[in-house]
């Protein structure tokens, strides 16, 4: 249930945290300033297109005003200088032929006839868009007046191929690119310039846009348009200040080349925010590798040490906090070690005195029993020798019974100190109380338990001669209850060490099974091996039967 | 009269016996103690004929102390009288020089048939011991002795020897063997001391003269 828990709660590495938080910083960081450079540029990428527009569009306007205005006066010199004879016709045809401004005059003594109600009179000298009177021919004619005399009228015609020269404008180099052109409409939105993109425009295409609309109504101004193309355009716009003319001018330049600048540089802007996000990917990685991994380390440490390998330490690291962590959980275990092994021979030391105790207590009380008791009971055995039979007066049957009593307690008075302590080990040593527990066994059950004594020297410690004898004792025990083997085998040797070793043929047990319980008192034998500076080996298993190997260094 | 010392360190049973002993017409008492030292002091101004002694005593063991008669006295014949009746001690009681062996639950009759018989020249074993000595007599002749040379050696020890034979080294050994290859060393040394062997060579000599590999 637990790892479960742990499970639900999804781990996400300090690697990955790092990466996100600084790829998203990073990347926001980059995409704001792309944007601000984006903006501004484009900004004053518009301002300085607009105002490339209207400089054009006002040199353009600029020179068809003063062309109609050196034209107005032009007509009106010429008319001053005529006079109506058939001799001055010539004198206009020369003039037309040599400026070729003009394609054509006449001369006319009712203008309004010609023109209605366009023709101001009393004026002297104007201009009148005849083009506009006259739509149906689809000709084009600019008309220019000035009386000659008594009411007679000269009338010098323009078509659109003088204006068209000043407007039309092909080449790129020109400060209009591939895309701007400027051209002039009529307040009936037909163009009066012919246009850079389609064929015979004049006075056939109609410019119904905004920024036309507020030219005409006399405003000028910028704005971004579709144009009479349907293309999205930069529009500057004006009116034309030619007197009888109610023009308006326009310059305008396709939004996607005016735009072409900010193109390269949005290209830019992106793969410079590629290529910085994908550095912060690879250097926060980096930087969070060099974090997490002496964290990992440290974890696995910790893991280790809580799994009871306290000997486990950190390396001396960096002198960061890191190290400080990795050193404080090394001072830390090392504590615990200290305290484990402290406590580890605290425990040994409380074993030694419970069983010093145990073991002192058995001897005491099977001396008592022995010395005491055993003889005791002996001696009123003898005493009892001395009554004459013949002095029972017939209670001879009881007297044989007490006898039998007694002899009866005697053995069990032996059997008891014995199994408390064997006489033996104390009076002939170890191999001989081994010798006899083998013989034990091998009467008592149906294991034959063979023994050899291979000692060069007698053990003379008290203790070793007693705890060797107990795990003898607390193995054959073992072998005879658990085992199921037909033949054991146990031996002791020395020779520089000391060495006991309890082999048998049987079903042989699970020895991690075993260590979880205090399984048939192999705790108690390993203690007791440790306490007198010894080691116990158990081997176990089928087919192999139990082994245990008792080994100490030394005499 | 047959002269007896007691050497007992229960003053209880020790009386008991001296009572028991002085009722009969044929013998007397020359002397108790209660331990070696004791017997040893007495023994000066006594020449028993037969000892009487238990095996469980302070200080010296009665097997000491009949040692020391074996020694000292070799007529005089020794009866252990003891709580015990375990074959260790029965045997170590014979192999020290017991002419009689008794357990402390001994009827007073037996007692003195078996100091008389001892006194003697002869040995007196009750039934049970009698009963020991024997089958452990069988039991050893049913199981002959294999060649001491060889069995002189532990089971560890052979182990060793048979997997050094083969060419194992100390380290393999004790890999094999769950032991320390200071431990194995250890052993081998032992195995030559024991063998009164010179060098690493006679040992793997003796292993295949012995049938431990098989060439």
């Amino acid at each position: 249930m637990l790892k479960l828990l742990k499970y639900r709660k999804r781990k996400i590495s300090i690697t990955d945290k790092l990466i996100i938080y600084y790829v998203s910083v990073s990347f926001l960081a980059v995409v704001i300033m792309g944007w601000v450079a984006f903006d501004t540029t484009k900004n004053s990428l518009f301002e300085r297109t607009f105002s490339q527009l209207t400089a054009i569009r006002e040199v353009k306007a600029r020179e068809m005003e003063s062309f109609f205005r050196s034209k107005l006066n032009e007509t009106k010199s010429l008319a001053e200088s005529v006079s109506m004879s058939d001799s001055n016709f010539r004198i206009i045809e020369n003039f037309i032929a040599n400026s070729e401004k003009y394609s054509g005059y006449m001369i006319t003594d009712n203008p309004a006839l010609l023109f209605g109600d366009r023709f101001k009179s009393g004026v002297n000298n104007q201009i009148i868009d005849y083009s506009k009177i006259n739509k149906e021919s689809g000709n084009y004619e600019i008309s220019i007046i000035a009386m000659i005399e008594n009411g007679a009228y000269l009338v010098m015609k323009i078509d659109e191929s003088p204006i068209n020269k000043t407007m039309l404008e092909m080449n790129p180099e020109s400060g209009f690119g591939l895309s701007g052109e400027s051209y002039i409409v009529g307040s009936d939105k037909l163009m009066r310039s012919q246009s850079r993109f389609v064929d015979n425009s004049v006075m056939k295409i109609v410019v119904k846009t905004p920024a036309a609309d507020s030219a005409v109504a006399g405003k000028s101004g910028i704005t971004i348009i579709d144009d009479y193309r349907g293309i999205s355009v930069l529009s500057s716009y004006s009116p034309l200040n030619i007197p009888g003319l109610d023009w308006a001018i326009l310059s305008e330049i396709d939004y996607s080349e005016a735009m072409k600048p900010i193109r390269s540089i949005e290209t830019r802007i992106l793969l410079i925010t590629s290529i910085i996000s994908i550095l912060t990917f690879i250097i926060t990685y980096l930087i969070s590798k060099k974090i997490t991994k002496p964290i990992n380390r440290i974890t696995s440490v910790i893991n280790a040490i809580g799994s009871g390998k306290l000997s486990e330490r950190n390396r001396i690291g960096a002198n960061d906090e890191i190290g400080e962590l990795a050193d404080s959980i090394n001072v830390m275990a090392s504590k615990l070690q200290d305290q484990e092994i402290e406590l580890e021979k605290e425990k040994k030391k409380r074993f030694s005195i419970a069983t010093d105790a145990q073991d002192l207590e058995r001897e005491r009380l099977a001396k008592d029993l022995h010395d005491g008791l055993g003889q005791s009971i002996f001696a009123i055995k003898l005493m009892l020798e001395r009554i004459e039979p013949r002095r029972l007066n017939g209670e001879g049957m009881l007297f044989k019974d007490v006898k039998e009593g007694i002899d009866n307690s005697i053995e069990e008075i032996r059997r008891i100190s014995n199994g408390l302590m064997p006489a033996v080990l104390k009076e002939f040593g170890l191999p001989d109380a081994i010798r006899g527990l083998c013989k034990t066994i091998s009467e008592n059950t149906d294991i034959k338990v063979e023994f050899n004594d291979y000692l060069t020297e007698q053990i003379t410690d008290k203790r070793t001669k007693i705890y060797l004898f107990r795990i003898a004792q607390e193995a054959l025990s073992n072998i005879a209850k658990h085992s199921g083997a037909s033949l054991a085998y146990v031996e002791i040797s020395s020779g520089g060490y000391i060495t006991l070793e309890i082999r048998d043929n049987g079903n042989g047990f699970d020895t991690e099974l075993a260590k979880k319980g205090d399984g048939n008192g192999l705790y108690n034998m390993k203690e007791r091996a440790e306490a007198i500076g010894g080691k116990l080996t158990i081997r176990s298993g089928e087919g192999i039967g139990t082994h245990i190997s008792f080994y100490r260094e030394g005499a | 009269m047959i002269k007896v010392f007691i050497i007992d360190d229960h003053r209880i049973v020790l009386d008991g016996l001296v009572n028991l002993i002085q009722a009969d017409k044929d013998l007397e008492i020359c002397g108790t103690a209660s331990g070696y030292s004791e017997f040893m002091d007495k023994i000066q101004s006594c020449s028993p004929d037969v000892i009487l002694s238990d095996i469980s005593l302070p200080g010296k063991s009665g097997i000491e102390i009949l040692k020391e008669i074996t020694n000292r006295l070799p007529n005089a014949g020794t009866i252990m009288l003891s709580m015990y009746t375990d074959e260790e001690f029965i045997f170590n009681a014979i192999n020290s020089g017991a002419r009689g062996y008794l357990p402390k639950n001994i009827s007073g009759t037996e007692l003195i048939n078996a100091i008389k018989t001892v006194a003697g020249g002869g040995e007196y074993f009750s039934n049970d011991i009698s009963k020991k000595v024997l089958s452990s007599y069988i039991k050893k002749a049913r199981n002959p002795e294999e060649n001491p040379s060889a069995t002189s050696l532990s089971e560890r020890e052979k182990e060793i020897l048979k997997l050094y034979a083969e060419g194992k080294s100390n380290g393999e050994i004790a890999d094999a063997l769950f032991i320390s290859i200071r431990t194995v060393e250890s052993h081998k040394n032992h195995i030559m001391h024991k063998l009164n062997l010179k060098n690493p060579v006679d040992l793997v000599k003796f292993a295949i003269k012995n049938k431990y590999i098989e060439l």
